[in-house]
């Protein structure tokens, strides 16, 4: 167990390098000479070279990596193009937004699919197991974007109920979260009746009927335990789903996040703010990833007792 | 047999599955009984409805199974219930298994909860039929871990399923399933998937537990050598029918239906005519979707004649307290 | 043949297989049969309900709705299939390689394709279109190198499977050369599962093609694409509701389709998974 927690940690690194790697290249990758990027198109000559020198542009290529990469290290990612704030003051409050997002979302999916997964499993092949898995399949084919859409003009405009957009009060949150939730509860609805199922054919499930427990032993204590397992990894990719959809439902609600700033900031070429969001989505990828094996390996006796 | 009042009867019991490919009569007409403190062997080649019998006493089938015939009369202390009219997921048969009847199974392996310590896995079995708190559950369990033979077993009770050996698993199912003291224990091929040493130390096992908890046992195997240590008496089956019925002696000294001679040939110490070759049965068993008419052991019969062809033999006394299934016992009509 | 008698059992299956090849050829006949110009601006008809003349309403710029849908499968359809084949021969060359290789190459191959896992394949997508350019060269780009993971994994499991059997150490024994030996011992072992993963993936490349689309960094307009007639249609939703109903439901039957014939053809290529369901 603890070689494994070592383990993990030790991939962070090379996996960090490796993006803001990536994020350097970005520069260079772009179509266009980078100093007029970052300037802004009309920028006057004198700051386009400032801009050159700060970044090291008429240096060497490992130059300008290494200095780069220590400005990374240091914290500093740029400036905006824009605002010509620090790209770090800008991003951190969107994350804590874009998290509160995602969370609640993703609370909101795994307690529904849990409970109609189960369910589901639990009635196989029966009409209530039909009717969930006909919605859940609805729910999957049905991006973000349509049904939050459908979601503001019933609640909102006809209705009149909910706020369009903007996150000042909780009733902002109502529609985003349940919009991006349901989402992935259809997704995981699915995955979750497939691990019951298959928990639920298992030869220790026969034992615990003839110990004579009852359905609601076997399946919420004996099958979901034991599917509890593979289920933790898709609530894990679920997690990384919910922050993929996040980008578009922070679009749809003009929900302050990090994936609308990033969203916009490609719209409107401020490649620093660009930089800074990439790498902090994938620094959260990485960290979620690893905390979803962390607990798998603490949940699995066989994994955590060897 | 034994006297007085039986255990348990199963009478015309027909367990039948509906799947996408037809019906499989996985058991077709099945009659035995069985005796308090008695052992029951029933033996058959995979696919005979063995294991679905066993299921079935245990209120175990689930669709596409369906019980489509015959009882099945459990005599407890003050009432005879028909384990075949209860609803399988209702508390009536709920407080039956596991305290009357329990099972343990071929795969110890897969048998257990590999998430939950053994100890826990009996401790529930013996919360659920009441009568004890946990602390005095948690003792019982250890108690019986000691019981069937498992070293430090307060150590074990900490253990989890993979932690153990097979032979330790099975002692555990063992000890799990006598946990609540039950009047019968339906033991499904519990050695098949463990080595010759262990198989006969958990037989030996199982001979001693029934002494001391006065239990009646449903031996399920395809190994009539088992069958020889353990039983009492002991039913044949063949393709979801009784064909033989008989005490243990009587089975192995003067096995009436081919079917059974044909088992005893093929097994090595027990070549009671002497052959000096093993000799296997031809053919093979046939499906379960089949609708054949006749006796279902004639294709593979060297004695079959033109009315094991035409009608299927009733299970019938040949000798006293030794039933046979075939005409070659039983006057023609 | 025998593919097709074994799908046709599944009802579902070939009814949404029905669809979708419907779907298909509007895709492929939308410039002959839109009811109007797709790109002609009318202010006179600005938001017009629907009507005979417009059966799903006019939008902003009075342009027939109906007609627009039509169009925007057909870029759809060109974008998702594009996507997809260039997908299935990235992720297959490079799997089949690692695989076959082994070694250092496999490894640098697996962690890298790891790591790309680990993000969502919109994410992945957004960060190719910032280098490629919202055009539609770029999404295809975008979206392709985004599914490649999935593909080069399958492919790299099967490599190493066949590469172990018998008769092809024994082509290896015999001298025969790499190329050949990819070609003619381990692709077509490859082709089943990549078929069905590639069916699997159409409606993941629809629903982020028009999510790119829907963040406008997917095709731009004036070409019409489901997605982005939705954000435009984000805009009007109090004074015009009925624009979101065309792209909607075009989107959603289209990805329903595409899930169900997957499926299908996922079952009648590995029976075994049947039981399970």
């Amino acid at each position: 167990m603890t070689k494994l927690i070592v383990a993990r940690l030790l991939f962070m690194g090379p996996a960090a390098l490796l993006i803001v790697t990536f994020l350097f290249a970005l520069f260079h990758l772009i179509p266009g000479d980078p100093a007029v990027m970052l300037a802004g198109d009309n920028a006057p000559r004198a700051v386009v070279d400032s801009i050159r020198q700060a970044y090291g542009f008429d240096q060497p290529l490992h130059v300008q990596y290494w200095r780069y990469v220590t400005k990374v290290l240091q914290g500093d990612l740029g400036i905006s193009n824009y605002t010509r704030d620090p790209v770090i003051d800008s991003v951190f409050p969107r994350i804590v937004n874009t998290a509160q997002l995602a969370i609640l979302s993703m609370l909101f999916a795994m307690t529904v699919s849990l409970l109609l997964g189960c369910i589901s499993a639990m009635y196989w092949n029966r009409p209530l197991d039909k009717i969930v898995t006909v919605v859940s399949l609805l729910g999957i084919c049905t991006p973000v974007f349509v049904s939050g859409l459908l979601a503001i003009y019933f609640f909102s405009i006809y209705l009149g109920w909910l706020p369009i957009s903007g996150m000042s009060s909780w009733r902002h949150f109502i529609l985003p979260v349940i919009t991006l939730g349901a989402l992935q509860a259809a997704m995981l609805t699915r995955m979750v009746r497939s691990c019951m199922v298959d928990a639920l054919g298992k030869d220790y499930i026969t034992t615990a009927r003839a110990k004579g427990a009852s359905e609601f032993l076997v399946v919420f204590k004996h099958a979901l335990r034991n599917a509890l397992l593979p289920i933790i990894t898709l609530f894990g990719l679920g997690l990384g789903h919910t922050l993929g959809g996040s980008v578009v439902t922070e679009t749809i609600f003009n929900w302050p996040g990090l994936g609308r700033l990033m969203v916009n900031s490609i719209l409107t070429r401020d490649l620093p703010i660009t930089q800074g969001a990439i790498f902090f989505f994938s620094m959260i990828f990485i960290l979620v990833n690893l905390v979803v094996d962390l607990i798998y390996a603490w949940v699995d006796p066989r994994i955590r007792y060897d | 047999m034994g006297d007085g009042a039986p255990l348990i009867e199963v009478k015309g019991l027909k367990v039948h599955f509906h799947t996408e490919d037809g019906v499989a009569r996985a058991v077709d007409g099945v009659d035995f009984t069985i005796a308090p403190e008695r052992t029951l062997g029933v033996v058959g080649e995979s696919g005979c409805g063995k294991s679905v019998t066993a299921r079935a006493v245990m209120g175990l089938i689930e669709p596409p199974g369906r019980i489509e015939q015959g009882e099945i009369l459990l005599h407890l202390r003050d009432k005879v219930v028909d384990i075949c009219r209860l609803d399988p997921r209702g508390r009536e048969i709920r407080d039956i298994r596991g305290s009357e009847i329990a099972m343990i199974f071929q795969e110890p392996m897969t048998s257990l909860n590999p998430v939950f310590r053994i100890g826990d896995q009996i401790v529930e079995a013996i919360l659920l039929h009441g009568g004890m708190g946990r602390s005095q559950a948690h003792e019982r369990a250890i108690e019986l871990l000691d019981a069937v033979g498992i070293p430090m077993p307060r150590q074990r009770f900490e253990s989890f399923p993979h932690q153990l050996s097979g032979g330790m698993r099975q002692r555990a199912m063992i000890a799990m399933a006598m946990s609540c003291n039950p009047r019968l224990l339906i033991a499904d091929e519990p050695t098949t998937a463990l080595d010759v040493t262990i198989q006969a130390q958990v037989i030996d096992l199982m001979n001693a537990l029934r002494r001391d908890f006065n239990t009646a046992i449903m031996f399920i195997t395809h190994d009539l050598g088992v069958i020889a240590g353990m039983a009492d008496d002991v039913v044949v089956m063949y393709s979801g029918k009784i064909v033989e019925s008989a005490p243990v002696r009587e089975i192995f000294h003067n096995p009436k239906h081919p079917y059974t001679q044909g088992l005893m040939n093929s097994i090595p110490s027990l070549a009671v005519w002497g052959a000096r070759r093993l000799k296997a049965i031809d053919g093979v068993v046939p499906s379960p979707f089949a609708h054949q008419q006749g006796c279902r052991f004639a294709p593979r019969c060297s004695h079959a004649m033109e009315v094991c062809r035409a009608r299927s033999p009733e299970l019938l006394e040949a000798a006293p307290g030794h039933s046979a299934a075939c005409f070659l016992h039983q006057a023609a009509p | 043949m025998d593919f097709l008698r074994r799908y046709r059992r599944d009802k579902v299956g070939a009814y949404f297989g029905a669809i979708l090849l419907l779907l298909y050829g509007v895709a492929l006949t939308a410039q002959w049969i839109t009811p109007a110009d797709p790109m002609a601006i009318n202010l006179n008809e600005v938001f017009a309900p629907p009507s005979w003349r417009h059966w799903l309403g006019a939008d902003q710029f009075g342009r027939d709705i109906l007609s627009r849908v039509i169009l925007a499968t057909q870029v759809t359809v060109k974008i998702t299939s594009a996507a997809c084949i260039f997908a299935v021969l990235t992720g297959v060359t490079i799997g089949m390689f690692a695989g076959y290789r082994g070694g250092w190459v496999e490894s640098a191959a697996m962690r890298a394709t790891d790591m790309l896992l680990i993000f969502p394949i919109i994410m992945l997508a957004i960060v190719v279109v910032v280098v490629a350019g919202p055009t539609e060269t770029g999404v295809i780009i975008a979206l392709g190198l985004a599914q490649a993971p999935q593909f080069i994994r399958i492919a790299r499991g099967v490599t190493l499977s066949v590469k172990e059997e018998l008769y092809v150490e024994a082509a290896i024994a015999a001298g025969a050369g790499r190329a050949h030996i990819l070609a003619h011992h381990i692709w077509p072992n490859i082709s089943t599962p990549i078929i069905v993963q590639a069916t699997l993936t159409l409606p993941v490349l629809v629903l982020n093609a028009s999510a790119l689309s829907y963040l406008g960094l997917g095709v731009q307009p004036p070409t019409p694409e489901w997605g982005q007639m939705l954000n435009e249609a984000k805009d009007h939703l109090i004074t015009a509701p009925h624009l979101i109903v065309g792209p909607a439901a075009a989107l959603v039957v289209f990805v329903l389709s595409a899930n169900l014939v997957g499926d299908a053809v996922q079952e009648t290529l590995n029976p075994k998974l049947k039981k399970q369901k």
